[in-house]
């Protein structure tokens, strides 16, 4: 099921009336399970099969870490094994056996290989992490297993944040899945506001720019020109298709009583790789840092070290977005950009970093590395990829030049409610006195519902994270 | 609270709550005014009033209606010089078929034009669908309609009506979301030119330059290409959305469009349009809607064309800009096509019958008499260990389950009896070898491995299953055995077309005796090539049916009919199997990894030609190639563009620049480009320079490396292949061919049969010959061998293109085939005609 559906509406409706009227944590999360479960098994039943699979093998593995002490390893070994095995097998077999043809070919050797067209089960990648971080943190000591499955199960399939995340760390979520819940009419319309919000960023914003994008990277042959608009288009479709999914399940999660993590913190208004990464995406950049990069020896093992560490943890980072090269060589970008920023930032005088100018500067910089970036994650033929490389980005013919003018009003139309927010946000919402804040809301839902029925596409994108 | 400052907060709180509710108001009510100000749907669009001009100005004798389908597939200008009659397009984007009939009736016969003949062109599932699939139909429609539509109302509206709230309410979002978006264009444009003073100036003039970016042959349907990122499901989505509800009734519009054509006085074609691959496993509807909506065509009195099938035009990848719509190259295939197609029917003529569905309400039933001998009693060796498992050995009937059968998955014509009750045929050996009594029998070449129903003793018996057709997994099969006679019944064959029936078999077994066919009184032996048994019968079918008999001898082989095609007039209608082709053609290309490499000699002939400016364009150059204009035909200009084929090369300062349509060269004059229209060659500085005066040397060369999708053979050019002899292997049972496809591109007929092959088995010649194309275009040629041929040493093909031959061949494959040769072909041996 999609958030923007009509489906998804009346589905939450009725959990939500149902959710409240039971008032018992454990009818609760009784009732969160079962529509967890129709909501993921919603088109596919089967994947079911592969989540509570997950699911059940951690619990188990949780519960024997406990009474087996002497064998929490092998637990935590069983543990990943099972969940990368699947992640592998559902994700990544095709790609390894598309690979390992290549090879034999290149060595001109003929093999019967072939690939076996396996579907990937939506959200695989993030669950499997989210289970992942619960087996993780039982082997070290930080959380204690848990008895009650029912908790548990809540805390893996939590439909909020199921297919896209955030990627939830057990400490953070479990303890509040084992919380009795109490109304709060102020926790459900800030809720309400932030899924609107974001329904309208995906609506309004990423599938009204995203065929503009498309059709540019479509072309045998753009130009320079029109490929970097296009990117910058890019740059708006992913963040708001990305956050905007965010904020739907922040939002509905907020509305059940949950306090989700936040994932999006205005990247763009990053300074520099490090600091883009502490904005982008957050539950699961913190997930590699600490599940990843910190035990790869992190920043102790001097400079080699810490290169090896970031590359190690950036390129998996990178396959974790999806079985293909491009997305490999996005994080070794990534990699790169933190390297090269540690290795220069340090010849950077303090003055220059800190005058005026030094910010808004650094922002436009580090923007401009990030949409690099997203021309390596957005186009998937390495080939192509070079070869917008060396094209020249002032060189174009009138009429190209023209469709890169209206890529860019386009960039500048659905850039402009992500403005206008971020303003409100910082600016004015300060500043309205507590007493008109209900008024300020319900303008606001008002205005969301106009303009996502104003803006919604009739054959409907999915989020784009649901690929990963 | 108390006093002045409790009063004033509760003044503000009650100002807050009623504000609460006048912001969403006010929010609702600007949307409400935004709509309301649009256009009232009873007024005429200005599409429409375009439409209309148009459809008056062309008053056509021949009217295509339907969506942008037709508007890309049938070009206007030629088709009407095909037929010899005005024609124009009546075609609107997104229009589905409520917006047909608007069209048809609004706009069409709003006008004085009443043309004889109305061509409904689609693809046949559109053509059933009565839903606008979307908020773009949805408001294509209401463009369309007219103050009163009680049909459209009823049939797609359903309870809602045309102008219900709800409907207005869609009509008019879209209308404003596109108002918004027209809106930032349009500035954008403002913002850029001078001569843009108004949104919709503005509109008007970036929409055309962004059709010559994103359109025409540049356009690709982004929604489907491998290059969108790989959200999940977005195919299933994508064909959940666009597939809709087909409705195969009087409720669809097929008999409304005839109907108010006819009252018209225009008679009705539907024509079926061709997709690729992928739209067509999109567009095709379930057999049984197809025949209720053939049978509905023809029963409404309209005629119905299939040219869906779009390698059967000629039409391959490279004529699809997505997977609906043809490009500017296959549009001119198809219009000639079509309009070829439109002549040979004589539709002008009132008095000539329209082109009948072909196969629609035809049908083949078959039935079988008599019993295989040779099936007696036979005993089960039990499995040691396993209750219910157990072997049979078959004795003579061994080879019905041989590699062929397996090859193709072919069930197994036998049933096995267990005490007189069939059991259940499995393709799994696993399943039959089991610890569990299942009913089941796997048969593998001489052995029957049987599951028993029950442990214990059986009495075991084979017979031939009831039903003479018989299907495992996709593949069905008509099994004959021996001694037994065949009957194919032929139903609803149209009486005026000329029909031919083709039907294959596959031999299995000792028996040689030739089983016979009998149509009304005369008697055909099927023919036999290698294994292959077949029978090709020129049918005259009554209406009541016709009907066929194959009698076969005891002594005959066990035959699997695994392909019967009726051909009806130009079209094949596959009764059985996929085609008639596919039955007995086992390919192997000789081109890519499967070969050796090819290996080449010559050198390309220099092109002595100068460059001269071009007096209609500004900073364009030109070679006059009069001579050699030729290369710039359909065919080679297709290859050209597409596969970037051409033998040519234009070089500035020894640089190679890159090849484009003419229009991108001479109109849009993008830098660094060339192209041939006819005997010019233009092309356009990498820079501001002159092409003659400026700084830069151009040259014409030819190319001297070859393109990947087929070899070029210039003059002198001599290629040399091979194929390794282990490729051999799988056919050397049956006669085989060597076929090559060839294009010539040269001055005359003659002059094209130039190129000559040798195929030599070691260093002994087994084949000579001449490849006979036909000029500028593909042209198969073939050499049969022995029956039998096979070779131990490497085969090596050498093809020669003599220096004086003044020709150009490209060859686009060849291939080792393993054929059904006729008697007379295997007799001459030799080249056969192409």
């Amino acid at each position: 099921m999609n958030f923007i559906q009509n489906e998804f509406l009346v589905f939450f409706v009725l959990v939500f009336t149902a959710y409240w009227m039971l008032r018992n944590r454990k009818l609760q999360n009784g009732l969160l399970v079962v529509v967890s479960a129709i909501f993921y098994g919603w088109v596919h039943p089967w994947f079911l099969l592969l989540l509570y699979s997950s699911a059940i093998c951690d619990y188990l593995c949780g519960l024997g870490m406990k009474a087996q002490p002497e064998k929490k390893k092998a637990y935590l070994v069983a543990s990943l094994a099972v969940n990368l095995g699947m992640l592998g097998t559902f994700k990544y077999f095709d790609f390894f056996i598309e690979n390992v043809i290549a090879a034999f070919s290149a060595a001109g050797v003929e093999t019967s290989l072939h690939t076996l067209g396996i579907f990937l089960p939506v959200g695989i990648s993030f669950y499997t992490f989210q289970t992942m971080s619960y087996t993780i943190e039982v082997y070290r000591g930080k959380l204690e297993p848990r008895r009650n499955f029912i908790d548990y199960a809540v805390f893996v399939s939590f439909f909020p944040q199921l297919v896209a995340g955030p990627v939830e760390r057990a400490t953070n979520l479990l303890p509040q899945m084992e919380t009795a819940r109490t109304w709060n009419t102020d926790r459900f319309l800030s809720g309400l506001t932030l899924a609107l919000w974001g329904g309208c960023k995906k609506v309004l914003v990423a599938d009204t720019i995203s065929p503009y994008v498309d059709k540019i990277f479509m072309l045998d042959e753009p130009s320079g020109a029109m490929i970097w608009a296009a990117t910058i288009g890019f740059s708006i479709q992913i963040l708001a298709d990305f956050s905007g999914y965010t904020d739907i399940a922040r939002g509905t999660a907020r509305m059940l009583g949950f306090e989700l993590m936040e994932n999006f913190k205005h990247p763009y208004l990053a300074v520099n790789p490090s600091d883009f990464w502490k904005r982008w995406h957050v539950s699961f950049s913190t997930w590699i840092r600490d599940y990843l990069y910190i035990p790869l020896g992190g920043s102790r093992g001097g400079f080699w070290g810490t290169v090896k560490a970031t590359f190690g943890a950036m390129l998996l980072s990178g396959l974790w977005h999806g079985a293909s090269w491009s997305f490999v060589l996005w994080g070794a970008y990534h990699a790169a950009l933190i390297t090269g920023y540690r290795l220069v930032t340090k010849r950077i005088p303090r003055s220059v970093r800190k005058s005026t100018l030094g910010k808004p500067v650094a922002i436009g910089i580090m923007y401009f590395f990030t949409v690099l970036g997203w021309m390596i994650f957005r186009e998937t033929d390495i080939d192509r990829l070079l070869g917008y490389f060396v094209l020249n980005p002032l060189e174009a013919t009138p009429d190209q030049w023209l469709a890169t003018a209206v890529m860019l009003a386009m960039c500048l139309f659905t850039a402009t409610p992500l403005v206008v927010v971020l303003v409100l946000q910082r600016i004015v919402a300060p500043r309205i006195p507590a007493g008109w804040m209900l008024p300020a809301r319900t303008t606001s839902w008002a205005l969301c519902v106009v303009l996502m029925f104003l803006f919604v596409r009739m054959n409907l994108n999915d989020f784009i994270y649901f690929a990963f | 609270m108390t006093g002045p400052e409790g009063d004033a907060r509760q003044h503000s709180s009650w100002l807050a709550r009623i504000a609460a509710v006048i912001g969403p108001l006010l929010v609702f009510s600007v949307f409400g005014a935004s709509t309301w100000t649009l256009d009232d749907t009873t007024e005429k669009s200005e599409e429409a009033v375009v439409l209309e001009e148009a459809i008056a100005a062309a008053d056509p004798a021949v009217l295509f209606l339907g969506s942008s389908l037709v508007g890309r597939a049938v070009e206007e200008a030629a088709m009407g010089e095909l037929l010899g009659a005005p024609v124009h397009v009546l075609w609107s984007s997104n229009a589905a078929t409520p917006q047909w009939y608007a069209m048809l009736k609004n706009r069409a016969y709003a006008t004085e034009a009443r043309p004889q003949l109305v061509i409904v062109a689609s693809t046949l599932r559109r053509m059933l669908l009565t839903q606008p699939r979307g908020d773009r139909q949805t408001t294509n429609l209401h463009l369309h309609l007219g103050e009163y539509e009680p049909l459209i109302n009823r049939k797609t509206f359903g309870r809602s009506t045309s102008d219900s709230p709800w409907q207005l309410l869609r009509f008019r979002r879209s209308q404003l979301k596109d108002r918004i978006l027209d809106g930032v264009k349009g500035l954008t444009m403002m913002g850029l030119s001078d001569t843009a003073d108004s949104v919709d100036a503005g509109v008007a003039e970036v929409d055309p330059a962004l059709e010559r970016v994103f359109g025409g042959d540049n356009a690709r349907d982004y929604r489907v290409e491998d290059r969108v990122i790989p959200v999940v499901d977005v195919r299933l989505e994508l064909e959940a959305e666009e597939v809709g509800e087909t409705v195969a009734s009087e409720e669809n519009y097929i008999p409304d469009l005839v109907e108010l054509a006819q009252a018209n006085g225009a008679r009705v074609i539907f024509v079926n349009l061709p997709l690729n691959a992928t739209g067509r496993g999109r567009e095709t509807p379930p057999a049984d809607e197809v025949r209720a909506a053939l049978l509905q065509m023809q029963a409404a009195g309209a005629g119905y064309i299939d040219l869906s099938v779009a390698e059967d035009l000629g039409l391959g990848p490279e004529h699809f800009r997505d997977a609906t719509h043809l490009n500017d190259a296959g549009q001119q295939i198809f219009t000639t096509a079509l309009g070829l197609e439109l002549l040979m029917a004589d539709v002008l003529n009132p008095a000539a019958p329209l082109p009948k569905p072909v196969g629609v309400g035809v049908e083949a039933r078959w039935s079988r008499t008599g019993e295989a001998s040779g099936l007696s009693e036979l005993v089960l060796k039990p499995d040691a260990e396993l209750p219910c498992a157990g072997r049979i050995k078959l004795g003579a009937l061994g080879p019905l389950s041989d590699s062929h059968t397996r090859k193709l998955m072919l069930p197994t014509p036998l049933q096995l009896l267990e005490d007189g009750e069939a059991l259940t045929q499995t393709s799994r050996r696993t399943e039959v070898e089991a610890e569990t009594c299942d009913g089941l029998v796997y048969h593998k070449g001489n052995q029957l491995f049987v599951n028993a129903r029950t442990p214990g003793e059986h009495s075991y018996r084979v017979s031939t299953s009831d039903h003479p057709v018989v299907m495992l997994g996709e593949t069905e099969v008509v099994w004959m055995p021996p001694g037994t006679e065949l009957v194919l019944q032929l139903e609803g064959v149209p009486p005026q077309q000329a029909a031919r029936a083709d039907l294959v078999g596959i031999g299995i077994g000792d028996g040689d005796a030739a089983p016979e066919a009998t149509l009304g009184g005369d008697s055909t032996p099927l023919r036999l090539a290698g294994n292959r048994w077949y029978l090709r019968q020129e049918l005259s079918c009554p209406e009541q049916g016709c009907t066929l008999r194959i009698r076969s001898p005891a002594d005959a082989p066990w035959i699997a009919f695994t392909d019967l095609d009726l051909v009806l007039g130009p079209q094949t209608l596959s009764l059985l199997g996929e085609s008639f082709a596919d039955a007995f053609e086992n390919r192997l290309n000789l081109q890519g990894d499967k070969g050796l490499p090819p290996t080449y000699r010559g050198d390309p002939p220099p092109l002595p030609f100068e460059a001269v400016a071009d007096e209609r364009g500004k900073g364009i150059g030109h070679f006059d190639l009069p001579d050699m204009a030729w290369l710039s035909n359909k065919a080679i200009r297709t290859a050209t563009l597409l596969n970037n084929a051409s033998p040519l090369q234009v070089l500035e300062d020894g640089e190679e620049l890159r090849i484009r349509g003419c229009r991108d060269v001479r109109k849009a004059q993008m830098a660094g480009t060339w192209c041939q229209a006819g005997a010019h060659v233009y092309f356009i500085p990498s820079d501001d320079t002159h092409p003659i005066t400026g700084p830069h040397r151009y040259e014409l060369k030819l190319r001297d490396d070859r393109v990947p999708k087929g070899r070029w053979l210039y003059p002198g050019d001599v290629l040399t292949f091979g194929l390794r002899p282990q490729r051999l292997v799988p056919i050397h049972e049956a006669p085989s061919r060597l076929q090559m496809s060839v294009w010539a591109f040269s001055p005359d007929v003659e002059q094209a049969k130039a190129l000559t092959v040798v195929l030599k088995s070691g260093e002994t010649a087994v084949l000579k010959g001449r490849v006979v194309p036909s000029r500028h275009e593909g042209g198969e040629t073939s050499w049969a061998f022995e029956p039998g041929f096979a070779s131990d040493e490497p085969l090596k093909a050498t093809l020669r293109n003599p220096p004086d031959s003044g020709v150009f061949y490209l060859v686009r494959n060849t291939q080792i085939i393993e054929v059904l040769a006729t008697p007379e072909e295997l007799a001459t041996g030799g080249e056969v005609a192409p």
